[in-house]
C-alpha cells in the first residue's frame, strides 16, 4: 500500500491506498485461499468453478 | 440444481467468520456505513442476497490489515478515528500529541512491513485537505 501522513499542530491524517504491489499480493492471496478452500472441500468441478470465478 | 460455489449470502459469511473465530466486530461492520457496507450493497443488488466469495476473501484480508494498522496507531496515539474508506483506500485521524515529524516517519519505517506499506510520504495538511 501507499501511505501518506499529513499533519498540523493538533492532528495527523493517515491515508492508506492500494498500489500495484498490494493489488498483486491480494490477487495471490485470493487465489491461494480459494484453491485451499476447494482442496479441503474436494470439489470435483474445481476447474469449472475457478473458471467461473475468473469471469 | 447446480450449486453456486462462487457466491454466498451475508448470513452464511457471518457463520463462516464465527467458525473461524474472527473478531465479532468484523460482523458488526457489515452494515450500512460500516467497513463492510460495500459487501452489503453487493448483497442488496441481487434478489438472492449473494456476494462473490472472492470479494469476501478480499474484504477479510484487507480488514485484517486495517485492524493491524488501527491497533498500532491506537497504541501510539490513543483514539483512532476512521474518517472514510472506499474500495481501495482508508483514511484515519489521530491526535498528534506533540509527536515530531521524525516520530511519524520512524513509526512508518518500523511498521511498514506489518502494515503492508511499500511507499510512504508526509506533508503538512493543506487547506484543501481540511475543507
Amino acid at each position: 500500500m501507499f501511505a501518506h501522513m499529513s499533519y498540523d499542530d493538533e492532528n495527523v491524517h493517515l491515508v492508506f491506498k492500494y498500489n500495484e504491489e498490494y493489488e498483486n499480493d491480494l490477487e495471490i492471496h485470493k487465489s491461494t485461499t480459494i484453491q485451499s478452500l476447494f482442496a479441503k472441500q474436494a470439489v470435483e468441478n474445481a476447474e469449472a468453478v475457478l473458471e467461473e470465478l475468473e469471469m | 440444481m447446480p450449486t453456486n460455489y462462487s457466491k454466498m449470502t451475508i448470513s452464511m459469511f457471518k457463520e463462516y467468520l464465527a467458525y473461524k473465530q474472527l473478531p465479532e466486530w468484523l460482523m458488526e461492520e457489515i452494515q450500512t456505513g460500516g467497513l463492510g457496507d460495500e459487501l452489503l450493497r453487493e448483497a442488496k443488488s441481487n434478489k438472492q442476497g449473494m456476494v462473490r466469495i472472492l470479494h469476501l476473501i478480499e474484504w477479510i484480508h484487507v480488514i485484517q490489515n486495517v485492524l493491524k494498522i488501527v491497533k498500532a496507531l491506537a497504541l501510539e496515539f490513543g483514539t483512532v478515528e476512521i474518517l472514510n474508506h472506499h474500495n481501495s483506500s482508508f483514511k484515519f485521524r489521530v491526535l498528534r500529541h506533540n509527536k515530531s515529524i521524525g516520530f511519524l516517519f520512524g513509526l512508518m519505517e518500523t511498521r511498514k512491513e506489518e502494515f503492508a506499506v511499500s511507499e510512504y510520504s508526509a506533508s503538512q495538511t493543506t487547506l484543501e485537505q481540511i475543507f
